[in-house]
């Protein structure tokens, strides 16, 4: 079984220091894509807004410039979907988080290989069928390196990536609209918008590729971030600009304007964080529909025999005014101002061992 | 294919097989480095005793832990024993030490379920055999039958005060130093709980002082609870999390403040192993073999439906996966991310969620019954979960009928400081993988 095709370790600092590497794998039973991105590794100093530098590592391909995060990888379900890696010199990954192909292109080293040549990551995302509780990939994913994870996200080496749901007849998707999932509620294209809470421990950012890998100290199990930011922004803005790709802050549309706005949300940080939306007094607004989490549906799966509903079908909508979403956690959700005007989304950022709130970040949401 | 045991599996039987509890356990113990003696068993009672010693971290560095153990030892002893072998509280009375449940059921090679037959129209997928296996529990556990009684004593061997409690269960209340209490309590509602000695906490907590009880129901033994969620076989995974400042200072007699210098945990155990030793990667055979038998969630392909885990597919067979208890014994917010499949969420801390009417809680979160692939693992959260093991569903067609080999996914936390060791050596923390089988290798049943 699995020990005779392991090699084994006598200890961890042995295994640390030997995950697989190859340098430029085969991607077996390649296809034709209906979808390729490049990913190219970057080293660079990066200008925050809030004014600081860091140096990150990230990724980039061919139009995007050395930015942070890396580009959006976006793909709808039944495609066939490449990824190629370029890591230049050192050895890295991509593992498209949430997606679930066959190991080799899971992006993972001690479970098939780190890359230092390059190499196609190959997938289809499972298409959903309306009702269908047990199939479906369309929602919010992101990719990054899984080499010596814990330092190499934190530098940088991430991007989102969202799966747009196939088009099923009896749920028709008009112009200017789209689902998130198959027989999802219409979103307004324009407003479409991410929530990415980040956070920088400057010391991590002066470490190098295989820091700790050898049992040296390196002090990675001391996350102290001391920048906070709040990444994303519309989806539909046009060509990011700057450095850094921070939100500034969202529109939401009013029944009378058009469809609901679609927020996703995804925790790039190692603790966790929450949203709060509230008045600009700061009172608590339930204008949040939750209707998927994890590339999943929030479905009605009380009828084993029946089709499974989203639950907002049922008559019991996931509305709310505060979302809890540690690390790595991705949630879709509609916004349903009560009325025209400003609110606000808050993030606080708490510790993992304390819960104190660590840090809190604001941005307005229009609502008109 | 046959259902029957194979001669590997009863060979492994003799070993995992249950033993009832009496003068055996009792020589086990007999006498620890400090002459101390255990006392004598009691028939239907399990003794703890709650010891301290050096316990080895994944990079071989020694940190000073308390524990219930199952025999007297002190500091001084190499092999202090600071957690008890699993046992069961069968409904009939007896207790048994076993590290496998249910006794009666055919014991999986590897801890890994073979299937009844091929799918007869799906490629490389299976069906499964239903109320057949049995499942392997890690050290720490008790196991109690729906209608026994669970009868502890516990015998403080520390200078401090201890206690063993079960929250919203049962607790022995302080226990003096030297002294010994018993606890007796009938099994409670089907499901996952806590154990622990909550003095000072989360300090002792940490220190070592925890362990999970499991309660099944006597007559539906594949089930989460009566009526509820089939499996095919269930596993325990303990998250734990290690400070050794703490523990140093514990060691020399300190009174450790939480709140002053709050834990910073330098080592992060599933099942109380961290990284290679948690991967079945080490170059101790019989680490690795426990690890399979254990923690790493390994089965072959097929069909799942998560409206119904009991769902019958005409064959005798039924759409279920492998039912995970996760329990965070540590301080930290864990994240539990799956590689492979996501999970289907099913109860949180004893409560099951819904399947329907589902709400957000005031906290931020979904009280439903939902796939993830990021579990949140709050501290002393109890939460059960589905891994499916279902065909990858992002994987293309060709790749997956020519599989051909064992296909490995990681799970780890991904609250990612917790994958390291003493600062370092990622992957060195709460990690496991669990294992999608190759078609073809079922083993010695075929």
């Amino acid at each position: 079984m699995s020990d005779a095709e392991h090699t084994l370790y006598p200890s961890q600092a042995a295994f640390a220091s030997d995950q697989n590497r190859e340098g430029s794998p085969e991607t077996q039973f390649r296809q034709r894509p209906d979808r390729t991105f490049l990913r190219e590794f970057y080293g660079r100093r990066l200008r925050f807004p809030d004014g600081a530098e860091h140096e990150m590592w990230g990724f980039e391909d061919d139009r995007s410039g050395r930015r942070f995060p890396a580009p959006l990888i976006r793909a709808t379900e039944g495609e066939m979907v490449h990824v190629h890696l370029k890591p230049s010199k050192r050895s890295h990954t991509i593992h498209l988080h949430g997606m679930e192909p066959d190991p080799r292109n899971d992006g993972v080293g001690h479970t098939s290989f780190e890359v230092s040549g390059s190499y196609t990551y190959q997938f289809r995302p499972d298409p959903g069928a309306p009702g269908d509780v047990n199939q479906g990939a369309a929602g919010t994913y992101f990719y990054h390196c899984h080499v010596n994870t814990v330092l190499h996200v934190q530098m940088g080496m991430v991007g989102a990536m969202i799966i747009d749901p196939v088009v099923h007849p009896d749920y028709p998707v008009p112009a200017g609209a789209r689902r998130s999932f198959v027989d999802g509620p219409l979103y307004d294209i324009a407003t479409e918008a991410m929530l990415v809470p980040y956070s920088v421990d400057p010391r991590w950012h002066e470490l190098n590729h295989a820091a700790g890998l050898s049992g040296e100290d390196v002090g990675l199990d001391r996350f102290e971030p001391e920048h906070f930011y709040l990444l994303g922004g519309a989806l539909s803005g046009g060509r990011p600009r700057g450095d850094v790709q921070a939100a500034t802050g969202y529109r939401a549309n009013l029944p009378e304007t058009g469809y609901p706005s679609l927020l996703r949300i995804l925790n790039l940080n190692y603790f966790p964080t929450r949203a709060r939306f509230t008045d600009e007094a700061g009172a608590p607004v339930e204008m949040v529909e939750l209707i998927a989490h994890d590339g999943r549906a929030f479905r009605d799966t009380s009828d084993p025999t029946a089709p499974s509903p989203p639950v907002r079908d049922t008559g019991h909508p996931l509305t709310t005014s505060v979302i809890a979403f540690g690390a790595a956690e991705r949630y879709d959700m509609l916004l349903h101002p009560p009325r025209a005007g400003t609110f606000l989304v808050h993030v606080d950022w708490l510790h993992w061992v304390t819960g104190e709130i660590l840090a809190t970040r604001s941005l307005p949401v229009v609502a008109g | 294919m046959s259902s029957g045991p194979s001669r590997r599996q009863v060979l492994q039987g003799a070993a995992g097989g249950a033993a009832a509890i009496g003068l055996a356990s009792v020589a086990a113990g007999a006498l620890d480095s400090s002459g101390a003696a255990a006392v004598a068993a009691t028939p239907g009672v399990l003794d703890l005793y709650i010891n301290e010693g050096f316990a080895p971290m994944v990079d071989g560095s020694l940190v000073y832990m308390r524990g219930f153990g199952d025999a007297p030892t002190d500091i001084g002893s190499a092999t202090p024993s600071l957690r008890a072998r699993p046992v069961v509280f069968l409904a009939d009375g007896t207790l048994v030490s076993s590290r496998s449940y249910p006794a009666d059921a055919v014991l999986p090679v590897e801890g890994r379920p073979t299937p009844a037959a091929n799918h007869p129209t799906l490629v490389g997928q299976c069906l499964i055999h239903r109320e057949h296996w049995a499942s392997y529990f890690p050290d720490r556990t008790i196991i109690a039958e729906t209608g026994s009684t669970v009868r502890i004593q516990v015998h403080n061997q520390l200078s401090q005060s201890h206690e063993l409690k079960i929250p919203g269960v049962a607790s022995t209340g302080a226990i003096a130093p030297a002294a010994t209490a018993m606890l007796e309590f009938p099994a409670p509602a089907p499901g996952t709980y806590f154990y622990g000695d909550p003095g000072n906490a989360p300090v002792e907590r940490l220190l070592g002082l925890h362990g999970v009880l499991v309660v099944v129901p006597a007559g539906e033994r594949w089930r989460l609870s009566e009526g509820s969620v089939e499996f095919e076989r269930q596993w325990v995974w303990l998250c734990q999390d290690v400070d050794p400042v703490w523990a140093a200072r514990a060691h020399a007699g300190e009174t450790i403040d939480p709140v002053r210098t709050p834990a910073s945990p330098r080592y992060f155990m599933l099942n109380d192993r961290s990284g290679y030793l948690s991967l079945g990667v080490a170059d101790d055979e019989a680490v690795n073999h426990a690890t399979h038998e254990e923690t790493l969630v390994s089965g072959f392909a097929r069909p799942t439906d998560v409206r119904d885990f009991s769902k019958p597919d005409g064959h005798g067979s039924v759409a279920t996966g492998q039912l995970i208890r996760l329990v965070n014994a540590g301080v930290v917010i864990h994240q539990m991310h799956f590689h492979g499949n996501h999970v289907w969420t099913v109860r949180r801390n004893g409560v099951d969620f819904p399947r329907s009417a589902g709400r957000v809680d005031a906290e931020g979160h979904v009280v439903l019954q939902q796939w993830e692939d990021v579990v949140e693992l709050d501290p002393l959260d109890r939460k059960e979960i589905v891994l499916p093991i279902k065909r990858p569903p992002d994987a293309i067609d060709p790749v997956w009928e020519a599989r051909a080999e064992d296909w490995h996914y990681p799970m780890h936390c991904h609250a990612e400081p917790s994958q390291t060791a003493a600062g370092g050596l990622y992957p060195g923390g709460l990690v496991a993988d669990w294992v999608l089988a190759a078609p073809g290798s079922e083993g010695s049943e075929q």
